[in-house]
């Protein structure tokens, strides 16, 4: 039986995740989540899809949430992968400001590096310009493939354009890399290293500036990452108010720079009546019409 | 309710010269006297959106006398559903001809509080030239935005054609919705309709499903007429 508590996803990707990933994640005491912007495993090609996966993030995700009362949140942005197609890059980065400003949007993110194209750092550094002046916080992708240079290019390039470190979280991180990006004053991601090894590192490097997420998205991962290793955090000896501040705490704190969200908004957090999940049910499934 | 006439600022966007823009209370459920003078928010409508930011950023919704229109901040948001309808009706008093694709617009690029926003706006438009962003919005799987034109709003029975009204009905049917809150059906109950309703209730009875008492109260309907 797993103990529940009170968790905040803050990197997932619910559109590619079902509704019984939305029910576990809510029985599992997840909250709230934030999705932030992804190539969505096959990248986009113009820039009207991007209105619609914006779109998608600020509507009909956030409403498809609210069925299993957890906040959806997003980071909205180009990601590096996508950057690679200059003239489409040109085109979303002058829509992104758009949309920056709806409801549930409290950062800009993934953006970053993959490959460590000059396409990719034009479209990081317009991006970084674009949080800066919306006053939001970023996301910063780092690459699987060469993860330590990539995160020394983007420690230099938030340091050139003199970004708030603290409004910053460098997602990917290893141990090697945490050390680097805490040192800089920016938030460490952990996500998809393995609930132990998550719980280990949570150890090691405190509660400070510290972010745990699942990423879960389209390829085999899972969405209630987040609740196993703070199972896995109880069970190697972290205090419950230490997990709550690693797994809830710290993301509102983050996400709270943006002036949009704050730790009281989560007080009542409403459940929308929806068709029952399982049995009989009264009626099809909505949504499921074409 | 209140007729205070709207100037947007100029530098926001040139749809919002020397707006006059009445609010009509009927259908937002809140009233005017929402609008006071303590914290001020930041109401920002362009071709955008329709945006409502805490207080700090100076208001560029002003009235005519340069009185900066201010609106309630409270905590459940109650004052930004109204304004953002205030907002959506300057737009289009703004450039008639060009509204109902710069509600279009709105909609498209809104998040579920806009696009809920827009659909109750057209309810106080009344001008079938806005017949396609209402059933766009008709057609949204985000319970708040249908019901925001589906429900206590006059625009779909006035407009809609045979075909999208019944979808509507139906539609609510889906959501659980209660038929109640559909405005002007009695008046467009037709033949087509309640086929469609018995069509609907048969096919749940033959799957041992539950039948939604609002058909019934629809089938009703038919005796009486």
């Amino acid at each position: 039986m797993r103990t529940t508590s009170t968790l905040f996803d803050p990197h997932v990707h619910m559109s590619s995740r079902t509704t019984d990933d939305y029910e576990a994640m809510a029985r599992a005491g997840i909250r709230a989540v934030l999705e932030p912007s992804s190539s969505g495993g096959q990248p986009r090609t113009n820039a009207g899809s991007f209105v619609d996966h914006f779109a998608s993030l600020v509507g009909w995700e956030r409403f498809r949430a609210s069925q299993f009362g957890i906040r959806h949140h997003c980071a909205l942005g180009l990601s590096p992968r996508e950057a690679n197609d200059e003239s489409l890059a040109r085109d979303v980065l002058d829509l992104l400001p758009r949309f920056l400003v709806k409801e549930g949007v409290v950062a800009v993110g993934m953006i970053g590096f993959e490959e460590r194209t000059s396409a990719e750092e034009d479209a990081f550094v317009r991006q970084l310009d674009i949080a800066q002046r919306a006053r939001l916080p970023v996301l910063v992708h780092t690459p699987r493939a060469d993860k330590k240079r990539a995160v020394e290019r983007t420690l230099a390039i938030l340091r050139e354009m003199t970004f708030a470190p603290e409004m910053a979280v460098i997602d990917g991180c290893s141990e090697e890399t945490a050390e680097q990006v805490l040192d800089a004053g920016h938030w460490a991601g952990f996500s998809k290293l393995g609930y132990a090894p998550m719980a280990a590192l949570a150890l090691h490097f405190g509660k400070t500036r510290v972010l745990i997420g699942s990423a879960a998205d389209w390829s085999p991962s899972d969405p209630l990452t987040v609740s196993k290793t703070a199972d896995e955090m109880r069970r190697i000896g972290f205090a419950p108010k230490d997990v709550l501040a690693f797994m809830w705490q710290n993301p509102i704190a983050f996400f709270a720079q943006s002036g949009r969200i704050a730790a009281d908004h989560f007080e009542h957090v409403e459940t929308v009546d929806r068709p029952a999940a399982s049995g009989v049910r009264p009626l099809p499934p909505f949504g499921a019409s074409p | 309710m209140v007729a205070d006439a709207l100037v947007v600022a100029r530098d926001q966007c040139e749809l919002h010269r020397g707006v006059e823009a009445r609010f009509v209370d009927a259908h937002t459920g809140v009233a005017l006297e929402h609008v006071t003078e303590q914290a001020p928010l930041d109401l920002t409508a362009n071709r955008n959106g329709l945006r409502i930011h805490p207080a700090g950023a100076s208001p560029i919704v002003q009235t005519r006398d340069q009185r900066h229109l201010q609106v309630r901040s409270d905590p459940a948001g109650e004052a930004d559903f109204p304004a953002r309808v205030l907002l959506a009706r300057a737009i289009i008093a703004a450039d008639p001809p060009s509204g109902p694709r710069n509600l279009r617009a709105l909609y498209v690029e809104g998040d579920n509080d806009e696009r809920a926003a827009v659909s109750r706006t057209l309810g106080l438009v009344d001008d079938p030239t806005y017949t396609r962003v209402a059933q766009e919005a008709c057609r949204s799987n985000v319970k708040p935005v249908f019901e925001a034109i589906a429900c206590d709003n006059p625009f779909p029975a006035r407009h809609f054609g045979e075909r999208p009204f019944c979808q509507m009905v139906l539609k609510t049917f889906l959501f659980g919705t209660r038929l109640s809150r559909v405005e002007g059906l009695r008046e467009r109950t037709t033949a087509e309709l309640f086929r469609m309703a018995r069509d609907f209730a048969d096919d749940l009875r033959a799957t041992g499903r539950h039948v939604p008492d609002d058909v019934g109260e629809l089938l009703a309907l038919e005796g009486a007429a």
